[in-house]
């Protein structure tokens, strides 16, 4: 299986870039998740 | 196994695995994988295209004639959900998994394997999705925006709740994979203001892809409940609202247009400079461009609500911040003009893509603004105005720009050159065949035809036959592409260059014809005068 280098745009240390792109994808996804369940909040807006 | 290694630690890396199996279906190359992603999106496109191919058939002439009304229904809804997730979507992620990675200068995609997922799923998703046709409830038949009660009555939804929930998790694993490569890939030196304006736009494009595909979700799951758990949030008997799940669903449908159009104007963005030789004409205006519609895109959902009975400051706000969105993507439009004028141009088949999306999604947006005011679009509403609006932006648009974008890459990718003779000719019959198909939809829109219908009054009868013709001949040419890209691909004698263009700027043009299957293990050195862009702090 092909693995890959990381390397950043500030040349970075490759355990720094790994914590990069582990924040990013946990921000992300905590994100995509809060959209999802608040739309179920919408119906609290219908009288 | 770490998702991320040094390069000492592998030894696999200086080709494709053996055998069909390995090399396809665990793949975690972004090359590999974007291959499989433009493959499916052509699949796709052929089976949305027989959908429409019907359609016409139908309209060719005034009267019931092939099928019955309710497979009619469900081949509207089927074509334009196959289209949407299964053609045009897929296409842009298989561009910019080819591509991202190699004009950032990244090794890869950030999470490979996570790459492999997303896609994988995809054809399980439309398997799914398509075998509704066959299943005694029948497919959705309710249009692709599933508006209830109408979509209750389908006897398939939670198939096709269950395809779009598989669709949404691979779009959304998708843009998290490009955020995070983008971000945190990059060679050293290629700052977020040197990066050409295709990633610029594919990163944009995931953060609204993250932003809006969580509520269709939520709104298709509302959907499942309310059919089949006895939950009441779009039905007015048990104190819901159904006008709640427009709301809903144009949260997500208005930047999901947006997302359909916004790598399109990164490939034109590389195309034209390429082909005019000279930079973009202001870099940063057309990024934060793209910034503006893709933030306006929030704010305009409603614009497709007018004719529910919204109150009149709702509606004018939307009318207002719906025309708003004219003013960057006009930036774009000039600055595109821009950079053609006094460029020393050439008019190779990608060139002549680039200029019919500027022209003709010109075209398609000056037809959206005309709908954007609110008394006006009282007689638009649901009439084949609306039809032929969108088809401007998104055959001509989307689908011309990922047209342009396969034959601006494909010799990077096939280390061949295509036939420029038949790249042509699939151009000017594709360029012909659009305009007859969907400009006669104006006219029957603006006379009063409404959409979705399969018979219709005899006074439309000439504009419908005319567009039929366009329709079948414009499906045709399609299949020239095909025919240029197996013959590129596989039959070609004429091999290309490592720059390919003599105007071509960029990373992705540093490595050779055809990119080897591992690019960029050394971090590559960005040279500021080979950007696309030039000296953009100059």
């Amino acid at each position: 299986m092909a693995q890959q280098t990381i390397h950043a745009a500030t040349a970075q240390p490759d355990g720094k870039a790994r914590r990069g792109v582990r924040r990013t994808v946990t921000i992300l996804a905590v994100v995509a998740l809060a959209v999802y369940l608040s739309t179920f909040l919408q119906i609290l807006l219908v009288k | 196994m770490s998702y991320a290694a040094t390069h000492d630690q592998h030894d696999d890396h200086h080709g494709a695995p053996k055998g069909f199996f390995q090399r396809w279906c665990m793949s975690t190359n972004h090359k590999d994988i974007g291959t499989l992603y433009l493959i499916f999106s052509l699949t796709m496109l052929f089976i949305g295209g027989s959908f429409a191919m019907l359609i016409r058939a139908e309209l060719f002439k005034p009267g019931m004639q092939l099928m019955q009304p309710y497979f009619f229904n469900e081949m509207t809804a089927m074509h334009a959900l196959v289209m949407i997730f299964g053609a045009i979507m897929p296409a842009f992620v298989g561009l910019g998994n080819w591509m991202i990675p190699l004009m950032v200068g990244a090794p890869d995609m950030a999470l490979p394997r996570m790459n492999n997922l997303s896609f994988w799923i995809l054809p399980f998703a439309f398997l799914m999705l398509l075998s509704t046709l066959f299943l005694p409830g029948g497919g959705p038949a309710g249009g692709w925006t599933m508006y209830p009660p109408l979509s209750l009555q389908s006897g398939s939804l939670a198939y096709a709740v269950f395809a779009i929930h598989l669709m949404g998790i691979s779009s959304i694993m998708g843009a998290i994979n490009i955020i995070a490569t983008i971000l945190n890939m990059r060679a050293p030196g290629m700052d977020l203001m040197k990066m050409p304006v295709f990633v610029w736009s594919w990163l944009i494009t995931a953060f609204l892809l993250i932003a809006v595909m969580p509520a269709l979700a939520g709104a298709v799951t509302m959907l499942l409940t309310d059919k089949y758990f006895g939950t009441n949030f779009f039905n007015p008997g048990g104190g819901g609202d159904p006008v709640l799940y427009q709301h809903i669903f144009w949260f997500f449908g208005h930047p999901e247009v947006y997302i359909m159009i916004l790598p399109a104007f990164g490939i034109i963005s590389e195309i034209v400079p390429t082909f005019a030789r000279k930079p973009i004409f202001g870099y940063k205006a057309m990024v934060f461009a793209i910034a503006c519609i893709a933030f306006l895109s929030f704010i305009v959902w409603a614009h497709h609500m007018f004719a529910v009975g919204l109150p009149l400051g709702a509606e004018i706000f939307f009318m207002y911040a719906t025309m708003l969105i004219s003013v960057p993507t006009g930036v774009k439009v000039f600055n595109w003009v821009a950079t053609m004028w006094g460029g020393s141009m050439t008019f190779e088949t990608p060139m002549l893509f680039a200029i019919a999306f500027i022209i003709l999604f010109t075209i398609g947006g000056f037809s959206g603004l005309m709908m954007a005011l609110v008394p006006a679009d009282f007689q638009y509403h649901d009439t084949y105005f609306i039809v032929a609006h969108f088809h401007y932006v998104l055959v001509s648009g989307a689908l011309f720009a990922i047209i342009g974008a396969a034959y601006y890459w494909m010799p990077k990718w096939t280390g061949n050159m295509y036939s420029e003779f038949w790249g042509k000719v699939h151009f000017w019959n594709s360029v012909i065949w659009v305009n007859v198909l969907f400009f006669p939809q104006h006219f029957l829109g603006l006379a009063g035809m409404p959409r979705r219908i399969p018979d219709y009054n005899v006074a439309f009868a000439n504009f419908n036959m005319i567009s039929s013709i366009g329709g079948f001949l414009f499906g045709a040419t399609q299949l020239i592409f095909v025919g240029v890209l197996i013959h590129c691909a596989f039959f070609s004698k004429k091999k290309a260059t490592d720059r390919v263009w003599e105007g071509a700027k960029g990373l992705e043009w540093t490595i050779p014809s055809p990119a080897p299957h591992h690019t960029f293990e050394v971090p590559p050195v960005v040279n500021d005068d080979e950007l696309a862009h030039g000296h953009v702090n100059d």
